[in-house]
């Protein structure tokens, strides 16, 4: 018995807990869905079952695990998907990647552990991926981009090829990025923010939030 | 023996080769690998295989002799893409539009050779379409349009119905066009550019570059 914690079952926990099923069947081969075993995990439960499956608190979860248990986070915050994730994964409890069989990935791709790619994404070729990449519905990531660790793409967002996008950076709805070349990706800073639909055509600094199209700093 | 030579191995080279693999076997009535040979064809060959495949020079690739040698161009640049695609023409050789296997065709609509369609892509009906156009992932053709010769379409462009997209015509990423009507279709003129993310409301001439929302021009 398999048994898959899915780390929040908050309304993204809840979008991901779906793709949980098939991504198991096809990382275990031969395996039927008797094989495994779908959870919650909560730091503080509210409800003992959401979607008529159980609810644990971290520290449950982390006493029953065995080598059989893995896990994902369904939080869309990275800084709290990177304390959780370090906290869990210290237990031996090792990430699963989701994978929406819709979605498509393409070869030369290097996607780090505990990455979800929801339904109809595209992961194009010769891209490199870090830990815990959350990558929302109809969300595309093209050729040669290198992407960091705890990065989020809320739904529909365009990656075009050559961006370099580093760790914690989060993008709302339907943002867009333009390419960068080879000599000179388009890089996006540590922890920046692209606010919902904005279009992004340049460099953007470490930390800042962007908006509009084109887009610019927006100054708090 | 099939031959198929995709011109150009960079990123849309790549992608799209993938898809050929995976899609040219059944179109040609089922044939097994070993019948299909898989080329990539380049001005100046710098690597002797590309993803397992040879690299031929565009003279190696027009002195190969048969009836059943097809191509395919994956230049992004409108009038490249026309320069190499007029040199292969003289060959004898034929074009071969790539369809992934993502993509919705609807009927009636009217092709010319030569174009590659990229993942969830669709072409709806009463559509027409020129030669060697480029329609990236995510990208559509709605119903009553016509797209002339040598088109690029990128990632998640959004045309209305009704449109008529001019020869050359190169549509950034999520660019979006307000429907035309029957009587009064939105022109796009020959060799007009529109930038990322543009939203344009109205006519654009031939050769201008358009950008913003609403979209302005840039250029002529």
């Amino acid at each position: 018995m398999i048994t898959f914690g899915m780390v929040g079952s908050g309304g993204l926990g809840r979008e991901m807990m779906y793709i949980a099923m098939p991504s198991l069947l096809q990382q275990f081969p031969g395996s039927t869905e008797s094989d495994f075993r779908l959870v919650w995990v909560e730091s503080e439960p509210q409800k003992s079952t959401v979607h008529d499956l159980p609810v644990l608190s971290v520290d449950d979860f982390i006493a029953e695990a065995d080598d059989n248990t893995c896990l994902n986070i369904g939080i869309g915050d990275g800084y709290i998907r990177e304390r959780l994730a370090n906290q869990i994964e210290a237990e031996g409890i090792r990430p699963l990647q989701l994978m929406h069989p819709n979605s498509e990935l393409r070869p030369g791709n290097d996607v780090g552990p505990g990455a979800t790619i929801s339904f109809q994404c595209l992961i194009s070729t010769d891209i490199t991926i870090g830990k815990y990449f959350m990558c929302m519905a109809y969300s595309m990531v093209v050729h040669d981009c290198v992407i960091g660790d705890y990065v989020t793409f809320a739904t529909r967002v365009s990656c075009n090829g050559h961006v370099h996008i580093e760790d914690y950076v989060d993008a709302g709805n339907g943002a867009m990025i333009r390419n960068g070349s080879y000599e000179k990706p388009l890089r996006i800073g540590k922890g920046a923010k692209i606010g919902m639909g904005a279009v992004v055509a340049k460099d953007v600094p470490p930390g800042a939030v962007v908006v509009g199209n084109p887009a610019h700093i927006l100054e708090t | 023996m099939i031959t198929f030579g995709m011109f150009g191995a960079g990123s849309t080279g790549r992608s799209q080769m993938h898809t050929a693999m995976d899609t040219l076997p059944e179109r040609f009535g089922g044939l097994i690998d070993a019948d299909l040979r898989l080329v990539f064809v380049e001005t100046t060959p710098r690597d002797k295989d590309i993803q397992g495949l040879e690299v031929l020079s565009v003279e190696d690739f027009m002195a190969l002799q048969g009836d059943d040698i097809y191509y395919n161009v994956s230049l992004a640049g409108p009038y490249k893409r026309e320069e190499v695609a007029d040199r292969l023409a003289a060959t004898g050789h034929r074009p071969l539009t790539i369809f992934d296997t993502t993509t919705r065709l609807r009927y009636p609509n009217e092709f010319s050779e030569g174009a590659l369609f990229s993942f969830s892509t669709m072409v709806s009906h009463d559509t027409k379409i020129g030669q060697f156009f480029h329609c990236l992932s995510f990208s559509m053709v709605p119903h009553n349009c016509t797209v002339s010769d040598f088109v690029t379409m990128t990632s998640r462009v959004n045309l209305g119905g009704f449109t008529e997209v001019g020869n050359h015509v190169f549509l950034g990423a999520g660019c979006l066009t307000k429907p035309g009507t029957p009587d009064r279709p939105l022109r796009i003129g020959d060799g007009a550019t529109i930038g990322m993310g543009a939203a344009v409301l109205e006519d654009v001439p031939a050769g201008a570059t358009v950008a913003g929302n609403p979209a302005r021009i840039l250029s002529k």
